[in-house]
C-alpha cells in the first residue's frame, strides 16, 4: 500500500511503503524487488530514511540493551533503541552516551548513519569516536559485524543507511560522577565576541553552544548567549519520565512566522532567558536535550515547514564567510528564526558533518525566498571551503556535495562496492546521486 | 513482596509490550511464545534495564496437549512459584481464512487460538485458585460479530472468550481473577503502512492499561474504551445493512 512520508522539515514528501519487521526472522523477508531503506525515529530534516518507491524499514522494534559492562563503560544496544531513553537508563549507572543527538526519539541507527554531534562536539567529536562496533544487515551478507579497523565501518558510520541496516552497535560511554549540570549563560553582544568566547573557554567546559540572533543589523549581529556547561559531581534524586515524540503533531498549524513575529520570537527567547540566574544547575535529563517541550518552535513553521542550513567554516575563514551571510540576509530581509554556534574540532570523514572550525546553524520558514537565500548560502560555503550537514538539507544537489566533500567520489565507490546490486536507496541517495 | 507474571506471546507487539512494562514495575517475568532466540534477547534486555529475573520457557501452542500444557505451567511455577499474573497475548491469523474452500489452515489456527490456550489457562488455574492472581487473556474486536473475513479466527476467539468467562464463573468464589480484553486494531507490524477505518493503540498504551486493571473483577473489556459503542452499533446493526458492509 502507498505510503506518505514527510523529511521533519517538511519540504519533501516521498511515496513508497512501510514495513516493521519485529524480529530477526523478519529481516530475511524484507521485500526486495524496490530498494529499501532503515527508518527510525524519522527525524533527519531530509528524507533519508524514505523514498518514492523505496521501501522504509522502521526499526524501532529492535530497540533493545543487549549488553552492558557497567565497569569499562560499554554497552551494546539494537540501532531502534532511542538515544534519549539510553542516556536516561545510563544516567542511572553513572555513564552517558558522549555524543547526544538534539531530540530523545532519535534512534542509535539514526546517530550513526548521519554520524551526528551533540553540544559536546570540540570535546568528544562525533558519534564515530565512540563507537566500537556495529552489526549490519545485508541481503547478500546478512549478519555481519564490523569495526573501525575496516572499510565497511567507516562507509556505515555517516553513510545514511546505504551500506545495509544496522541492527546494533557497541558503544563506549563516558563516565559521570554525579546527575547535575552547571550552565552558565554569558551574554554576548555580538558575534565576533561569542566565538571568542566559545574558542577561548572550548577546552574548560563539557558543553559550550551559542544562541545568536542573526536578524539584527550592524554591529549587533549575532548578540545572544554563549552557554557553557560542565558535569558537576553533586547527584539528586531523579525519576525521569519516558520521553514522549513530540515533534510530530500539530500538522495543520499555520504558519506563525514572518519577519515581524520572528523577531518578536528572538527577542522573546532573549527576554526569557534574561529572567534565568546567569549560572545555574539542572539536572542532566533535562540538560540533555534543550529542545524537549519546547516543540512549539518548529510547529510555527506550519505546514510548509522549514529550512535549515548548517555549515563549518574553518576558523581562520568564519569572519569572511560571516560577513557575506550578515550581507546576504540584510540584502534578502530574510527572517531567521533560529541562529546558532558551535565549535567544532576533529577530521573530515567521508560526506558526514565532521571536521574543525565554527559551526553556523540557520533556520527559516520554507519559502521561495528562502530557496534563493540557500543558494546565496551555497556560494559562500564553496568559497570559503565550508562543509554542510546533509542531515540537516533537503534540497543540496550532487553538484553541491561533490564540491563539499573532497571524498564524495571514494564514498560512492565504497557504498557500491558493498551494495553492488543497490538494495539499499532512498531520497537521498537519488538526490545526491550515490 | 517480589511477584512474577507468565507472559505467553511475549515475543512481539502486545506481548512484548507487557514484558517491558511489568518488568518496568519491578516485576520478574517468565515470557514464553515459540521464537526462542527473540525471548531471550528481550529477557538479556529486561535483566540489564530492570535488575529483573527474566526467564525464557518455549512454548509452541500448536503442538500443546493438556498433557504437555500442565508440564510447561508447572515448569514456570516451580521457576517463580511466587507468580500472580498470567497474561496470554498469543494468536494467529490466516491469509485464507476468509471464506475460500481449502481449508487446511482450520485444525492449527482452532488449536493455536484456542484449543492450546484453553489448555493453558485451565492448568493455571489450578495453580492460582487460591492465590490473589489474574489471568488475562487478550480476545480481538474480531468476537463482536461474524464476518466474512477472519472467519475461523473470529469462531476462535468467540470460543475462547466463553471458555474464559466460564471458567470465570467456576472461579467466583476465589480470590483468582480472570480477565478477558478485546483489543482493538494495534500498531503492530500487521498493521503497519495500512489505511484501516479507525485509530490504531499503541501497545504500550494497552499494556499500561492491562496492568493497571490487573486487580479489578472485570469480565469482558474493551480496549481502547471507544470500541465499546463501536461494538454495540456492529452488534445490533440491522442484518440488511450488515451483510452490505465490505471489512
Amino acid at each position: 500500500m502507498p505510503y506518505l512520508i514527510q523529511s521533519f522539515d517538511k519540504t519533501t514528501t516521498t511515496i513508497g511503503s512501510l514495513v516493521e519487521p519485529e524480529r530477526y526472522r523478519d529481516l530475511w523477508n524484507l521485500p526486495l524487488h524496490k530498494p529499501i531503506i532503515a527508518r527510525g525515529a524519522g527525524l533527519s530534516y531530509c528524507a533519508a530514511s524514505a523514498g518514492n518507491q523505496c521501501v522504509s524499514v522502521d526499526m524501532r522494534n529492535f530497540n533493545r540493551i543487549l549488553s552492558f559492562d557497567e565497569i569499562n563503560g560499554i554497552i551494546t544496544v539494537e540501532a531502534g533503541i532511542p538515544a534519549g531513553e539510553l542516556n536516561n537508563f545510563l544516567i542511572g549507572k553513572n555513564w552517558v552516551l558522549p555524543v547526544l543527538p538534539g531530540y530523545p526519539a532519535i534512534t542509535i541507527g539514526g546517530c550513526i548513519g548521519f554520524n551526528v554531534h551533540g553540544k559536546s562536539q570540540y570535546k568528544v567529536g562525533t558519534f564515530i569516536n565512540w563507537v566500537k562496533s556495529i552489526t549490519l544487515f545485508h541481503p547478500d551478507t546478512g549478519l555481519q559485524t564490523c569495526t573501525p579497523d575496516t572499510e565497511l565501518f567507516q562507509l556505515t558510520v555517516g553513510g545514511m543507511g546505504l551500506t545495509g541496516i544496522i541492527i546494533s552497535a557497541t558503544i563506549a560511554l563516558k563516565k559521570i560522577d554525579g546527575n547535575l549540570m552547571s550552565i552558565q549563560a554569558m551574554k554576548v553582544p555580538e558575534i565576533q565576541t561569542a566565538v571568542e568566547v566559545m574558542a577561548t573557554k572550548a577546552e574548560e567546559y563539557d558543553y559550550i553552544y551559542a544562541w545568536n540572533n542573526f536578524n539584527l543589523r550592524g554591529k549587533h549581529f549575532g548578540k545572544g548567549i554563549v552557554y557553557l556547561e560542565n558535569h558537576l559531581p553533586d547527584r539528586k534524586e531523579l525519576n525521569p519520565k519516558p520521553y514522549i515524540n513530540k515533534l510530530n503533531r500539530f500538522k495543520k498549524i499555520p504558519v506563525l512566522y514572518n519577519g515581524l513575529t520572528v523577531k518578536t520570537m528572538n527577542r522573546v527567547y532573549e527576554l526569557m532567558d534574561a529572567l534565568q540566574p546567569r549560572q545555574r544547575v539542572i539536572d542532566l535529563v533535562q540538560a540533555s536535550f534543550p529542545i524537549y517541550n519546547k516543540e512549539l518552535y518548529y510547529y510555527f513553521f506550519g505546514k510548509k515547514g522549514f529550512r535549515e542550513y548548517q555549515v563549518i567554516f574553518d576558523l581562520d575563514k568564519w569572519q569572511a564567510a560571516v560577513a557575506e551571510i550578515q550581507k546576504i540576509i540584510a540584502q534578502m530581509n530574510m527572517p531567521i528564526a533560529l541562529g546558532s554556534l558551535k565549535i567544532f574540532k576533529g577530521e573530515p570523514h567521508n560526506i558526514s558533518f565532521s571536521g574543525s572550525g565554527l559551526c553556523v546553524t540557520i533556520d527559516v520558514p520554507n519559502n521561495k525566498k528562502s530557496i534563493s537565500f540557500f543558494e546565496a548560502l551555497d556560494k559562500i560555503t564553496l568559497k570559503y571551503g565550508g562543509i554542510i550537514n546533509l542531515s540537516k538539507d533537503s534540497r543540496a544537489d550532487a553538484n553541491l556535495v561533490k564540491h563539499c566533500f573532497p571524498h564524495y567520489e571514494q564514498f560512492k565507490q565504497g557504498i557500491h562496492r558493498h551494495d553492488p546490486n543497490q538494495y539499499f536507496g532512498s531520497e537521498i541517495r537519488t538526490r545526491l546521486d550515490l | 513482596m517480589k511477584q512474577a507474571a507468565i507472559i505467553i506471546g511475549a515475543s512481539s507487539g502486545l506481548g512484548r509490550a507487557l514484558a517491558e512494562a511489568i518488568a518496568r514495575t519491578g516485576t520478574d517475568v517468565i515470557m514464553s511464545a515459540r521464537a526462542e532466540q527473540e525471548l531471550q534477547i528481550l529477557a538479556t534486555h529486561l535483566r540489564i534495564r530492570y535488575q529483573i529475573q527474566a526467564e525464557v520457557i518455549p512454548l509452541d501452542l500448536a503442538t500443546l496437549t493438556t498433557a504437555t500444557a500442565k508440564n510447561y505451567v508447572d515448569q514456570c511455577f516451580e521457576k517463580m512459584p511466587h507468580c500472580s499474573q498470567v497474561y496470554i497475548t498469543a494468536g494467529i491469523i490466516d491469509e485464507l481464512d476468509k471464506g475460500t474452500e481449502a481449508v487446511d489452515y482450520l485444525p492449527k489456527l482452532m488449536q493455536v487460538n484456542c484449543m492450546g490456550i484453553s489448555y493453558v489457562m485451565n492448568a493455571c488455574c489450578q495453580w492460582l485458585q487460591n492465590r490473589s492472581a489474574n489471568i488475562t487473556l487478550i480476545s480481538s474486536i474480531a468476537a463482536i460479530r461474524p464476518r466474512g473475513s477472519n472467519i475461523a479466527y473470529s469462531a476462535s476467539k468467540i470460543a475462547l472468550e466463553y471458555m474464559a468467562l466460564g471458567l470465570r464463573h467456576h472461579f467466583a468464589q476465589s480470590p483468582l481473577r480472570i480477565q478477558v480484553y478485546r483489543a482493538g486494531y494495534m500498531e503492530t507490524a500487521l498493521s503497519t503502512g495500512k489505511k484501516l477505518l479507525f485509530p490504531v493503540a499503541k501497545p504500550e498504551r494497552v499494556a499500561r492499561v492491562l496492568i493497571k486493571n490487573r486487580h479489578k473483577d472485570t469480565g469482558l473489556i474493551y480496549v481502547p474504551v471507544f470500541w465499546l459503542p463501536l461494538s454495540w452499533v456492529l452488534q445490533y446493526l440491522p442484518w440488511f445493512i450488515f451483510k452490505k458492509l465490505k471489512f
